[in-house]
């Protein structure tokens, strides 16, 4: 495997579980309360416990891959030189650094069973860090500031979407209850403003990088981006159809609870294959 | 969502559009020698100015001549910002095709590599 694959897969695995942890603890914190949020959270815990287990291998495989990147390839995964280049001469090193306190502080939060706000605070800087360091340097300026400032906003709503679809699900899944319809109308309505928010960064992020929408399909980056927005436009659409097609049909029509988790369910994982296609051609040259 | 969506875009477009766009990926720009130019005096340097500010703990470029035997360059430093790349020669350029192989890492992580050649007359 090339470095560059390997790095994919190291962004992929870092940036999934992340999301995930982050949005269903941001759902249950923000929109479920009390006894109720401690219980939904309940079996989804030893699930974050794993995912966060997943994002940190792969954060901590992170430094020797990309030195082998940055440097000549795999003879210098290891080399202390090289490494420690790449941590304080390169903004990936620092943005590493963040990442790897990002973690630190996401497994000290899932060890206090029962703090989900904590967890969802602390998924938040791991997922956010490394745009937020990565790039924050002085010489960029105000516009520089601004663009990884909505790079961590981007991926924070993207996060809040994919994850909080998980305890959505669970909670469908326990069969139809009084409050049913009140989770489904909370989900929807956070959901307008933040699948909004994940178009308009999504939109000024290629205008910062492009200028101009992604029309040169002889350029890797431009045909792999214009897939994921047709993916998330599918995305946009399942989630259309949940809200004012089924939805609003829930209490009357049987089946419709099953329909609703399945348009869900696949919606997450086309989710993932849009993290899958993030994590290659953000590493590609966008020319 | 959508009166929400439309104002954001506007509003991104709006206060997005007058400035140029930033590439994450460090590009030739200029060098000199000039891709496929023709020197008459041997040059004694190799600058490559990208469209990005460089790493120079990565960044570097090799000289190779129309025989495939390398000639040896200086150390290579940075001039005038971080986006100009200079590596001088270490002896006189005798006539003939030279290849310039370089390769550089943007300020933000991101590797580029490209090659060009000139010849001395």
């Amino acid at each position: 495997m090339s470095p560059d694959a390997a790095l994919a897969v190291c962004r992929f695995a870092h940036t999934l579980p992340l999301m995930l942890i982050w949005g269903a603890s941001a759902y249950l914190s923000a929109l479920v309360t009390g006894a109720r949020a401690a219980e939904a959270w309940r079996p989804l815990q030893p699930w974050a416990v794993a995912a966060a287990i997943v994002a940190a291998a792969a954060t901590a495989a992170t430094l020797p891959v990309e030195t082998a990147f940055i440097g000549n390839g795999w003879v210098d995964a290891f080399n202390p030189s090289v490494m420690g280049d790449v941590l304080t001469t390169t903004t990936v090193g620092q943005a590493w650094g963040g990442e790897a306190a990002g973690i630190v502080l996401l497994l000290t939060a899932l060890a206090w069973p029962g703090r989900i706000a904590f967890v969802a605070i602390a998924a938040a800087i791991a997922l956010a860090s490394a745009a937020l360091t990565g790039h924050a340097t002085m010489e960029d300026g105000a516009l520089g500031l601004a663009h990884r400032l909505n790079d961590a906003l981007h991926l924070l709503a993207a996060g809040a979407w994919l994850g909080g679809l998980v305890p959505l699900m669970l909670s469908l899944g326990a069969g139809q209850t009084d409050g049913t319809v009140d989770v489904l109308r909370r989900f929807s309505t956070a959901g307008h403003w933040i699948v909004g928010l994940v178009v308009a960064t999504g939109i000024a992020n290629t205008w910062l990088i492009l200028g101009q929408p992604p029309a040169d399909w002889s350029s890797p980056y431009q045909l792999l981006l214009s897939l994921k927005l047709a993916l998330v436009a599918a995305m946009v659409a399942l989630a259309l159809t949940n809200r004012y097609a089924l939805m609003p049909r829930v209490a009357a029509t049987r089946g419709m609870l099953t329909a609703i988790r399945r348009g869900a369910l696949i919606e997450l994982l086309l989710g993932a294959v849009v993290i899958a296609l993030v994590s290659v051609f953000g590493i590609l040259d966008p020319m | 969502m959508h009166a929400f969506t439309r104002l954001a875009a506007a509003a991104a477009f709006v206060a997005l559009g007058p400035i140029a766009p930033a590439f994450a990926h460090a590009h030739l720009k200029t060098s000199f020698p000039a891709a496929d130019s023709v020197q008459t005096t041997p040059p004694t340097e190799i600058d490559i100015t990208f469209t990005e500010d460089v790493n120079i703990k990565f960044t570097g470029a090799t000289l190779t001549g129309a025989d495939n035997k390398a000639v040896t360059l200086g150390d290579g430093m940075l001039m005038g910002g971080n986006a100009m790349f200079m590596a001088p020669i270490t002896g006189t350029l005798a006539p003939g095709k030279y290849t310039v192989d370089w390769h550089a890492l943007s300020t933000d992580g991101h590797k580029t590599n490209g090659s060009f050649s000139f010849t001395v007359q």
